[in-house]
């Protein structure tokens, strides 16, 4: 796979020319060492969160990222700089999720398996609304478990309903931009978003509809 | 999940999403404005959405370290080392290629050129014939400026015949008709016909009065009554000449004839004086550093074997050549440590090696010795050979470096003992860069310039060897 070349007007050029990181990414097509560093440092957390949402596994989040960075190097010289740098970027993780996705969907394996398993585990939603929490103190329970319900809510997303969701969320992107990124129509990821949101009010209804906490309050009331 | 949502539905939602993120145009966020305050249902369906969305606010991020980071940047600086690696090796097909190409073009153009030549040119190889001679004698005769000169060399006794080793006399078939030349030229080896084909190769490269000037010279030795004798004295001064320094070469060669006489005079005084008139002459002298280079690599192995396991190994970690002139070095240091009495290893087997390498009159000079004594005379020969141009280096036969050469040199003649064992006890890099430093703070010149006490002159601060 590789990696997206934009060709770009002089005036674009010009105005992304503005932003800082593509400014670094120009030093860095100038092999300056400093500047990768630095870009490294600017967007590793976040090209290892979005990443591990999207893979499920912070280990492969972290190789991928790596894999990312090690694109981006290798494809600077042929950088020029047509979008923001957190596009490009994006646009390169993107790639190479989805096709790491697909190798393991390929080599058979369990589609969401490997994911960190947090203090609650790996355990599938409904198991969780069910689970007593009589053996954890009540406040740590329902932050843990909030979190973990919305985790698992949000890998009961497809791959690019899930990326959209993350590119939105997390990266903050305009519909545009996160069109750019996944390589479709600012039109499919309206669709995408509004078809991803709808699923997770689903999932999530029955959760939030009790209140805060609803399997504390529960199992408070049964205490 | 539930049923599938209308059309109707997905439209509203992705309207309703769309509203949230703030991508609606003015006209349709009006409209989703008014729907919301007129429809409770859509107002509770958007509160929904929105209230979902911000559970997502629950998601942890992925804060990494520093080693992250770290490996990331090692990954990539591998990463462009391959490439250039790669760049590098790709350019050197290319450049091999195109050095075929031009191998190949080169060798159709000497063909083409050869055939051209043969029919419409004279046979160069008859004037390699004719020339075979000069040839033959080219760097003898360089030296010699005229016959005045040679005649001046012969009178002043300096390099009669009556001193000299054996008969220098031209006893090669170069002489006589040209088919008995062509029968010596077809009759040598391929390594003396390359060497000849060099000779003429330089010869050619001369201006024509000089290639004139050589083959004059010739003839007037041959006609010469004395021919023999001179030829002896030719041969003999090309000797002596290559053990002179080049500033002195230079010096010789801006005085007239019997001028420099004189001053070759004084300078073979001067030599035999300070050497007891027992210097080895310089074929003699390359042949006593050959022979060592072979004692060494003989007795390499098991001189190693005497040496500590720590110091064997840094030993192994080298580049063969680094670590022969490093044994070297420690074979000379335990022959001196030794009173000069027998080299490490040596037998008697080597001493004769040794004797039937060297001229009669310097191997009658050393048998003349008691055998403990002999090696003694050897050590000081090969001293001697040492700070020659043609010392280590030409023993030891080319470098890939200068720089290696200097250090090894250095290792091998500026330390002390316990410098070299510290030294050989560090590892390899260590090694080599606390050599280094020994070596600048030395900053002790090998070889020529030399003064004539072998010290430098009192008040004159040593100065760091250059590249020779």
């Amino acid at each position: 796979m590789g990696v997206c070349v934009v060709i770009v007007s002089e005036s674009s050029a010009r105005r992304y020319a503005l932003d800082p990181d593509v400014r670094l990414m120009l030093e860095v097509r100038g092999d300056s060492a400093a500047a990768f560093e630095e870009l490294v440092a600017r967007y590793q957390g976040r090209l290892v969160t979005v990443l591990r949402h999207l893979v499920g596994s912070r280990e492969q989040a972290e190789d991928l990222a790596q894999e990312v960075f090690l694109r981006v190097y290798r494809s600077r010289k042929s950088y020029k700089p047509g979008s923001k740098f957190s596009t490009w970027l994006f646009t390169i993780a993107n790639n190479a999720a989805l096709n790491a996705l697909r190798d393991r969907s390929r080599r058979r394996e369990v589609t969401l398996p490997s994911r960190d398993s947090g203090p609650m585990g790996a355990r599938p939603l409904d198991h969780i609304l069910q689970a007593s929490s009589g053996q954890m103190p009540a406040r740590r329970l329902a932050k843990t478990e909030t979190r973990e319900i919305v985790r698992i809510s949000l890998e009961s997303l497809n791959e690019r309903q899930r990326m959209a969701v993350l590119l939105s969320k997390f990266e903050g992107m305009s519909y545009a931009e996160i069109a750019e990124t996944m390589e479709i129509s600012p039109q499919a990821v309206k669709s995408l978003l509004s078809r991803a949101r709808e699923n997770l009010r689903e999932v999530l209804q029955p959760y939030f509809e009790h209140g805060a906490n609803p399997n504390l309050d529960r199992h408070d009331d049964h205490e | 999940m539930n049923n599938d949502p209308s059309p109707a539905d997905v439209s509203l939602d992705e309207q309703l999403v769309a509203y949230l993120d703030g991508e609606l145009d003015p006209h349709d966020s009006r409209r989703i404005e008014e729907l919301l305050a007129s429809d409770p249902e859509v107002r509770r369906r958007l509160q929904s959405l929105e209230q979902t969305w911000n559970l997502l606010d629950e998601l942890d991020t992925a804060p990494v370290g520093e080693m992250f980071t770290q490996t990331t940047l090692e990954m990539t600086t591998a990463s462009a080392r391959e490439n250039v690696e790669r760049d590098q090796a790709e350019a050197s097909k290319r450049r091999r290629r195109r050095r075929l190409t031009i191998v190949a073009c080169t060798l159709a153009a000497a063909l083409i050129g050869f055939f051209a030549v043969a029919m419409l040119a004279p046979d160069p190889n008859r004037q390699l014939l004719e020339d075979l001679p000069v040839l033959e004698n080219l760097d003898e005769y360089r030296q010699i400026e005229g016959m005045e000169f040679l005649h001046l060399l012969h009178t002043s006794g300096l390099f009669s015949a009556e001193n000299a080793d054996r008969p220098d006399g031209d006893a090669s078939g170069s002489e006589g008709s040209i088919s008995r030349r062509r029968q010596y030229v077809e009759s040598l080896g391929p390594s003396a016909k390359a060497r000849l084909l060099r000779r003429q190769e330089r010869f050619a490269g001369l201006p024509l009065d000089q290639q004139q000037r050589l083959r004059q010279l010739h003839e007037q030795l041959q006609r010469d009554p004395e021919a023999d004798a001179l030829r002896t004295v030719i041969s003999r001064y090309g000797e002596w000449l290559e053990g002179l320094s080049s500033s002195g070469r230079a010096e010789l060669a801006d005085l007239q004839p019997a001028d420099r006489v004189q001053w070759v005079k004084k300078r073979l005084q001067a030599e035999r004086m300070r050497e007891g008139g027992r210097r080895p002459g310089g074929k003699d002298m390359k042949a006593i550093m050959k022979w060592a280079n072979k004692y060494a690599t003989r007795h390499e192995a098991s001189f190693l074997a005497t040496l500590p396991e720590k110091q064997r190994k840094r030993l192994a970690e080298m580049s063969p050549s680094m670590r022969h002139r490093m044994v070297f070095g420690q074979m000379w240091q335990r022959w001196r440590s030794a009173g000069f009495t027998k080299p490490p290893l040596a037998t008697d087997e080597d001493l004769l090696q040794l004797r039937t390498t060297l001229s009669p009159s310097l191997r009658k000079r050393l048998e003349a010795l008691p055998p403990d004594q002999q090696w003694g005379l050897v050590a000081r020969w090969l001293r001697e050979g040492m700070r020659h141009p043609w010392g280590p280096r030409g023993m030891h036969g080319p470098l890939p470096k200068a720089d290696d050469a200097r250090l090894a040199e250095f290792f091998e003649t500026g330390l002390t003992g316990a410098q070299r064992d510290r030294l050989l006890g560090l590892p390899g890099e260590q090694m080599q860069r606390e050599l280094q430093r020994l070596f600048l703070l030395r900053a002790k010149p090998f070889g020529p310039p030399r003064h004539s006490s072998g010290r430098p002159k009192p008040g004159t601060r040593p100065v760091a060897p250059k590249n020779r």
